[in-house]
């Protein structure tokens, strides 16, 4: 690669230990690609997850060095969320989640160590919902983790990021990325088109058509032609199951997306590898295969990834002076600024006095569930289970059985999770 | 009887094992439990095998970003494969394969799902793939 005289220093070591691990990292991840250069990143969105910096060449001892050294990110940078929260949760989190101390202690030590990186602490997998959107215009070179993020990013906002975990961290304190993929106008057309002819409008609609698309398109990008005027859930819930199903960074709804104007502009003057027709039928087989049909539910779980205030707003009207069933738990899981802004709004409170939690906070992620201790909470207690699992989330439906290690799986609709939250079951209805 | 495939090494290392081959995309945030390695993901063809020590061969990977973690803390438990060989080289199991300086090897001269089974000793050196079969 050909680096620049601050990336040469960089990597010799003049910024200190951890900032050469940083770039020695993005040459090699650059490499891999046949990357010509570094690129400046406007903005990125990281993981702290002290737990993994244990091990390896990113020890915690560089981290401590670092940040008493003065590194600081160098780019306006957010938090994605992980682990168990504590942050406008309920006081008693750490007894709801029976988190021992070791892990409470080392969540502490990651908000302090993101505190002293200079990171904002937004804790969630939708930051696009809490900030700036003037860091990550159409264009821009970022670098997100989150695999729901970087495709929300890059089909909605028209900003620019690869499918990133480790290299977002590394790029935010060094402000350098390796152009290759995404980044690249080349790698950002459409391959396989998708002419949707089911009724795809709510939420749940978004969902299957993601599990559907993303098991075809694979690695390639989907063009999606017959969706009208979606609302922003449908997209982050597209972007979610979308990359679930498949390795998908990118998508384009033609006359809605930034980058697809119109189909011929969307395939960069390409023809597409296929073009799919979406029947209804498609949709009910992906929900057959997704969903049980009717029985009793102990968990529902909502805002996978993080709701937006619109949606809590509409959970809380749902719950307006209703009660949820005994030995039911409802979860509704949030970033904290839209935690905040509930408790402000007065949605909080409808939902609480429903007998719902909001989940929020630093380190919450509603995929690791009732978030049992470790970093693989399941897997360290073999024998929790959340029980019977209803969400509105086709990715927490995917992942509910090996994370969450839910014994039945229902998926539907908001409306009907509250309903079910409400009477205790799942009704085939 | 042996065949030598030519790749690019996304990691360069050199390694000797019995292959494991996923025809399927393979994600460890979904498909494994990485304190002993064994692949839990519902209705994989190797579900109840471990990866622990395996050249690990699949297509690409899929899902979360949180995949790279998986596959460092694999490593961290001594439970991760010794090499891995795709198709496609994704991002996220790139970065997982850097952390965890484990070899890999990406746009073979073949589709390494097709010519390489389950069982095949492999050799990597490099960008090179030599696959062993017993005759």
């Amino acid at each position: 690669m050909n680096l620049t005289s601050e990336e040469k220093r960089m990597l010799a070591g003049k910024d200190g230990g951890l900032i050469r691990e940083a770039m020695k990292f993005l040459v090699a991840l650059g490499e891999a690609y046949n990357a010509e250069r570094m690129i400046d990143i406007s903005y990125a969105n990281v993981f702290i997850v002290t737990s993994f910096w244990g091990e390896g060449s990113l020890t915690r001892d560089l981290i401590e060095e670092a940040v008493n050294n003065g590194v600081r990110v160098r780019v306006p940078t957010t938090s994605t969320n992980w682990g168990c929260g504590s942050l406008f949760t309920p006081d008693n989190i750490w007894e709801i989640l029976e988190v021992p101390s070791s892990l409470k202690d080392q969540v502490l030590r990651e908000k302090d160590i993101a505190k002293r990186l200079g990171i904002i602490p937004t804790w969630t997998c939708t930051p696009y919902l809490v900030c700036d959107t003037g860091w990550y215009p159409k264009g821009s070179y970022i670098s997100t983790v989150e695999s729901s993020a970087v495709v929300y990013f890059n089909s909605v906002l028209g900003a620019r990021s690869n499918r990133d975990c480790l290299a977002s961290f590394y790029a935010a304190i060094t402000g350098k990325y390796p152009a290759y993929g995404f980044h690249l106008d080349k790698n950002r057309y459409g391959a396989y088109h998708f002419d949707i002819q089911a009724k795809v409008e709510t939420r749940l609609d978004f969902a299957l058509l993601g599990i559907f698309a993303g098991k075809i398109s694979a690695m390639e990008t989907p063009v999606f032609t017959g969706l009208r005027k979606p609302r922003s859930e449908g997209l982050v819930e597209l972007s979610a199951a979308i990359s679930s199903s498949g390795t998908i960074s990118m998508f384009h709804i033609v006359g809605i997306t930034p980058e697809a104007p119109d189909l011929e502009t969307a395939f960069g003057g390409k023809k597409p590898i296929e073009k799919i027709i979406v029947s209804q039928a498609d949709l009910e087989n992906v929900h057959q295969h997704m969903s049980e049909k009717e029985g009793k539910v102990d968990f529902v779980c909502l805002g996978c990834p993080h709701y937006s205030i619109y949606e809590i707003k509409e959970v809380a009207e749902l719950l307006d002076g209703k009660k949820i069933h005994k030995g039911v738990t409802l979860w509704v899981c949030t970033s904290p600024p839209t935690a905040m802004f509930a408790e402000m709004a007065g949605y909080a409170d409808k939902i609480r006095q429903a007998g719902g939690i909001i989940m929020s906070g630093p380190n919450y992620c509603p995929l690791f569930g009732p978030g049992k201790p470790g970093p693989e909470y399941a897997f360290a207690h073999p024998n929790y289970s959340v029980g019977s699992f209803a969400t509105d989330a086709a990715k927490q439906a995917y992942y509910a059985k090996p994370n969450l290690r839910a014994e039945k799986i229902f998926l539907g609709s908001r409306e009907k999770c509250i309903e079910t939250a409400i009477i205790g079951e799942w009704r085939n209805n | 009887m042996a065949t030598l495939l030519k790749g690019r090494a996304v990691v360069r290392g050199k390694v000797e094992g019995e292959a494991l081959v996923s025809r399927t995309p393979f994600s460890f945030f979904l498909g494994v439990n990485t304190d002993t390695g064994i692949i839990i993901e519902e209705g994989h063809e190797h579900q109840g095998k471990g990866i622990a020590g395996k050249v690990l061969v699949y297509p690409f990977g899929k899902g979360s970003s949180g995949d790279c973690l998986r596959l460092w803390r694999c490593a961290n438990n001594g439970v991760a494969p010794i090499a891995i060989i795709n198709a496609k080289p994704d991002p996220v199991h790139v970065q997982g394969a850097i952390i965890t300086n484990i070899p890999m090897v990406c746009e073979l001269d073949g589709d390494p799902v097709e010519l390489i089974k389950t069982g095949d000793r492999v050799k990597v050196d490099g960008g090179n793939v030599m696959v062993i079969k017993e005759d």
